[in-house]
């Protein structure tokens, strides 16, 4: 096999490289630093827990380590060999994006010649570089759901969702960083592990806040309030102050009609639902005009009717609705409209701004 | 990102503008960028005070940031810059309230001579930090009232304060307060389209 080597110094380059990857427990970022020039030393940088690869090697590098791995993986009989790693290493910390590389590292586990906490640690830099790439999320629940097959541990799943929220907040709506994150919320409801939810609610709730046009993280709270509302065991954690926004937003003849003693749960679900309507106020009042705001409430107007479809939340709705719109439609006018025109095509609430 | 990155107190010459305190927030950018990103914030702060005139507001929009400025009658000047999703009102009360506090602290007479070392105003970075969420300015609602009254013009690009003839890459390539490094990070950024990832 002829491998062209016009760059006799990308071995040296990435066994430095994957020295301190092996070293460090602590690495935390990995990025290029812009170097039109070789400055006549070696271009890896390494400070503070922080990895730096200078661009004018860039491409010599990732041209010699993809040329060899492509040529490994072409072989009939692929031999795993510990040579590979290194190669593999700064293939992926440069182009994370190839699902044939994170292969190999697959086989690499499976074959024990990588440990799956190291794995885990070493897609966590990668993700520092790339924190929308669906490969190293993929990577991650693949550890999980195949080698250490554990969600039982809060501690565990509390740095995966951690992450997640790091990544998300690396690259404007993340949509691979919050699916992440739901997957195992989704896996830790499957465990009958009702804490964690809660825990998402109210952590993305400043989130949210700090990211107002990322509707990313709004639907992510979406699908959060869906199983909230579904399931009563989903409550049990959360610590709200609901009955403040139920007074709100009922008169007391709504009040009398839904409190009904057999059906506390009912009363608790539609609080959580309505404390995020008026939390979305708050935001759509501070923050004008962001669509993502308005989605949003689109949302939770639409759920609220469409799990109590009865008479007199919808008219509650329908007076806090105009409020709202009779509040802001100076401010956000294009917003409102379109929001008022949609609760009376696609809710039927006859509202009509003052 | 609601968030604030920087904020500086200037003194516009009739030439050119000194820079008298500034404070940063940049943890959210990648640790090897974090210089560049300083120097060309530092850059763009001295760039957009020269080309503001005297008791005018700007808040100048470059892709998902904001910059905003205030000359004051006195010709001190304060920027600050966030994300654009902070709330532009905000920005600026927050200016004023800065600047008022600047001149109740460091005496005017003394502006036109000083230099950034000279100056001690660690406000500038309590301020920073403080109203990064910026419910804190609830408080500040008379300096709001009175910007109504304000006219704050809107600029879409950085392009768009320059004057006539005046190329933003030109700039960045004369600036001496940009090094080597920060310039080549700029090429890079503009040619993929990205202020700060690559």
């Amino acid at each position: 096999m002829d491998l062209d080597d016009n760059f006799p110094a990308a071995k040296r380059i990435i066994t430095e490289i994957q020295n301190i990857v092996n070293s460090d427990s602590k690495l935390k970022e990995f990025d290029l630093v812009i170097q039109p020039e070789s400055q006549n030393k070696s271009p890896v940088i390494y400070v503070d827990h922080c990895l730096g690869l200078e661009s004018w090697c860039v491409r010599h590098v990732y041209e010699y380590v993809y040329q060899r791995l492509i040529s490994i993986r072409k072989r009939l009989k692929r031999q795993v060999s510990n040579d590979t790693i290194p190669l593999l290493t700064s293939a992926l910390l440069i182009n994370p994006e190839v699902l044939t590389f994170w292969n190999m590292r697959r086989e690499l586990i499976l074959d024990g010649c990588l440990k799956p906490d190291d794995e885990l640690q070493f897609s966590a830099v990668v993700l520092s570089f790339k924190p929308k790439c669906a490969e190293i999320f993929t990577y991650r629940r693949w550890i999980f759901f195949n080698i250490l097959k554990d969600f039982s541990s809060n501690h565990v799943i509390l740095n995966e969702l951690t992450i997640g929220l790091t990544a998300a907040a690396g690259y404007p709506s993340n949509y691979n960083a919050w699916n992440h994150c739901y997957w195992f919320i989704q896996k830790s409801l499957e465990q009958e592990n009702y804490s964690l939810i809660s825990h998402q609610w109210e952590q993305t709730k400043t989130w949210c806040s700090e990211h107002v046009s990322d509707h990313s993280c709004m639907q992510y709270r979406q699908r959060l309030l869906k199983c909230l509302v579904a399931d009563k065991k989903c409550l049990q954690h959360l610590e709200c102050c609901t009955s403040k926004s139920l007074m709100r937003f009922f008169n007391s003849d709504e009040r009398h009609k839904l409190m009904r003693p057999s059906e506390d749960y009912f009363d608790e679900a539609i609080g959580v639902a309505l404390d995020e309507l008026y939390f979305n106020e708050d935001l759509i009042v501070m923050y004008q005009n962001h669509e993502s705001l308005w989605n949003h409430r689109r949302f939770l107007c639409y759920l609220l009717l469409d799990i109590y479809n009865i008479d007199c939340i919808k008219e509650a709705l329908m007076n806090n609705e105009r409020r709202v719109s009779t509040k802001l439609s100076r401010s956000n006018e294009l917003y409102v409209k379109k929001h008022v025109l949609w609760l009376q095509t696609a809710l039927c609430i006859p509202i009509k701004l003052l | 990102m609601v968030k604030l990155f920087a904020m500086s107190v200037l003194y516009k010459g009739p030439n050119d503008s000194t820079l008298l305190k500034s404070a940063f927030e940049l943890q959210s950018f990648g640790y090897f960028q974090r210089k560049s990103v300083q120097e060309f914030m530092g850059f763009v702060t001295k760039t957009i005070v020269e080309r503001t005139a005297t008791a005018a507001r700007q808040s100048v929009k470059e892709k998902e940031y904001m910059c905003h400025v205030y000359v004051r009658a006195d010709n001190l000047a304060g920027v600050l810059i966030s994300d654009d999703e902070y709330p532009h009102r905000v920005a600026h009360t927050l200016l004023t309230k800065t600047l008022d506090e600047f001149s109740a602290k460091v005496p005017s007479h003394s502006w036109p001579k000083l230099n950034e070392t000279q100056v001690t105003f660690n406000e500038l970075n309590v301020m920073l930090a403080k109203y990064q969420n910026p419910k804190e300015a609830d408080a500040m609602t008379r300096i709001q009232q009175d910007l109504d009254d304000t006219k704050i013009i809107l600029h879409n690009t950085i392009e768009a304060v320059l004057e006539r003839g005046e190329k933003l890459d030109d700039l960045v390539a004369k600036s001496e307060g940009l090094s080597m490094q920060s310039k080549a990070f700029y090429k890079t950024a503009k040619k993929t389209n990205a202020c700060c990832r690559m």
